[in-house]
């Protein structure tokens, strides 16, 4: 099969590179002059330092984790799910990178490079789940259109950076500032096609736990996991954690672009969020914002004197996990699950349940998970028009041996 | 980044680097149909068809224009009334539920 690629940079200090591959449809139709030139630049590489992961489109690339790796409480960078809304995707060396900080509430506009957000400002790490708003979306019936995701939008990382609160406060942050946007080095392949931008109001953009992280799991951030910088937002979906961030721009007014007005909404009515994003709530639509509290099923064994066990983690924005219950009998009874090592509130908890099967041949065990928000999964995902949160119980096929 | 610098790219390496096909190495091919050679040219540049077939299971005549809207108001695909009419009729029959799975990934 005819696949090419070329590592082209603009000239030798250019601060990035881009992977650029353009077929023969491509050049016929830039020999007709066609805008369709811009669309042309294809991302090739399959999946650079990856282990096999499920794909769902090759460009741009949506691929995600195997149920397997959720077995380990932290994802393995290699195992991190991939998840791209443009085909374009950057490459950056670290040495060439910069980040801006602008706006018109600042009192000194910074652009810094990563030896400086490394060295000028303290370390800090936290453990959290980074979660597409979609995941699961392949498990809503009737479907709903968008990426038919499966379990596997979703890891849990030790990531280490330095906290946006104190960028922002080296560059002076007054009053004014409404939310606070973040672009990064991706681009949209068509000529006024909106640039993946996303905001995050005041409060949480300065909360000391959100952060722009240079490092995952010991390592530097991977290639497709946003390399060398991305935002990490504890609690809040993945549509926030911009990979790849080059730009900071804090807004006096509320940001207007398509990824915000347009994209990752939900009826208000539906989800009881705590944390909200006020300034961009309108109509009955208001931004995706935490992570439902949910829980999955990783596997499952028969011990010694024909007891059961079965595993899993469970997870939520923050609020910290409570309980997990496990009913073996269809939801007419439940039992409470053993809770593993707590490696903070952002993180996957992982649990664990053992029972004496009464009677032998397949069935079903299901795990439901509650935070200390009072907050529980549903027996049902609820309905809304983008398959967002989709958090019902999780429901595992065993088969008991008589 | 600035997408007249990628367009730039393309412009200054496209015709040195045209290979036989303009898909990634195991991207699945566009099923066979009436209207396949502008579905193609206009859809293919942007993204794989991986995300036709896995809508084809659901794929109606209403999904199919929810989504050819979408790219053209959203995505700013620009193509005339015309042709998003002939890509959903050819996204209608050619990956709709009734549809059979593709038969190449080459």
């Amino acid at each position: 099969m005819g696949s090419s690629r070329t590592t082209v940079s603009r000239r030798p200090t250019a601060r990035r590179t881009v992977l650029a591959a353009l077929g023969a449809a491509g050049t016929a139709l830039l020999a007709s002059g066609s805008t369709w030139a811009r669309a042309a630049a294809q991302m090739l590489e399959a999946l650079p330092g990856k282990r096999a992961l499920r794909r769902l489109t090759h460009r741009p690339p949506n691929y995600e984790t195997p149920l397997e790796y959720f077995r380990s409480v932290l994802t393995p960078n290699e195992a991190f799910f991939v998840r791209y809304h443009h085909a374009v995707i950057p490459q950056i060396e670290a040495a060439e990178f910069r980040l801006e900080v602008v706006g018109a509430a600042l009192e000194r506009p910074l652009t810094l490079t990563l030896a400086q957000l490394r060295a000028e400002f303290p370390p800090v790490e936290l453990v959290a789940v980074c979660q597409c708003s979609g995941n699961r979306r392949g498990l809503f019936e009737p479907p709903v259109p968008g990426l038919q995701w499966g379990h596997g939008a979703m890891g849990n990382a030790r990531w280490r950076g330095v906290r946006l609160a104190d960028v922002l406060a080296r560059a002076g942050l007054r009053s004014g500032a409404v939310e606070i946007a973040f672009d990064a080095a991706d681009a949209a392949p068509l000529e006024g096609a909106p640039d993946y931008i996303k905001s995050l109001p005041l409060g949480k953009a300065l909360h000391p736990d959100t952060l722009l992280a240079y490092e995952m799991n010991g390592a530097p951030l991977p290639e497709l996991n946003g390399h060398p910088l991305r935002l990490v937002v504890p609690g809040w979906t993945a549509t926030y954690w911009i990979k790849h961030v080059t730009r900071i721009e804090v807004l006096n007014t509320p940001a207007s672009g398509f990824w915000m007005a347009g994209a990752y909404r939900m009826p208000r009515a539906a989800f009881p969020l705590l944390e909200r994003f006020p300034s961009q709530e309108s109509g009955e639509r208001a931004p995706v914002t935490e992570i439902a509290v949910n829980s999955l099923i990783t596997g499952s064994e028969i011990l010694p004197g024909g007891r059961m066990r079965v595993r899993g983690i469970a997870w939520d924005a923050g609020h910290g996990i409570d309980r997990v219950d496990v009913s073996a009998d269809g939801g007419r009874s439940w039992q409470r699950a053993e809770l593993g090592d707590d490696l903070g509130r952002y993180s996957f908890r992982p649990w664990l349940f053992e029972w004496a099967p009464v009677a032998a041949g397949a069935q079903e065990v299901w795990s439901r998970a509650s935070n200390r928000a009072g907050q529980t999964q549903v027996e049902q995902p609820i309905a809304n028009p983008s398959g967002y949160q989709h958090n019902a119980f999780h429901r595992h096929r065993i088969e008991v041996k008589s | 980044m600035s997408a007249r610098w990628i367009a730039m790219i393309v412009l200054a390496f496209g015709i040195a680097v045209a290979a036989v096909d303009s898909r990634a190495e195991g991207e699945p091919a566009a099923r066979d149909g009436e209207g396949r050679e502008l579905f193609v040219a206009r859809c293919s540049s942007c993204h794989s068809l991986d995300y036709m077939e896995m809508h084809a299971r659901f794929g109606t005549r209403a999904l199919w224009e929810a989504e050819v809207t979408k790219m053209r108001n959203a995505y700013k695909a620009p193509l005339s009334d015309d042709e998003a009419k002939a890509i959903v009729e050819y996204l209608t029959r050619a990956y709709g539920p009734a549809s059979s799975p593709a038969s190449a990934s080459r």
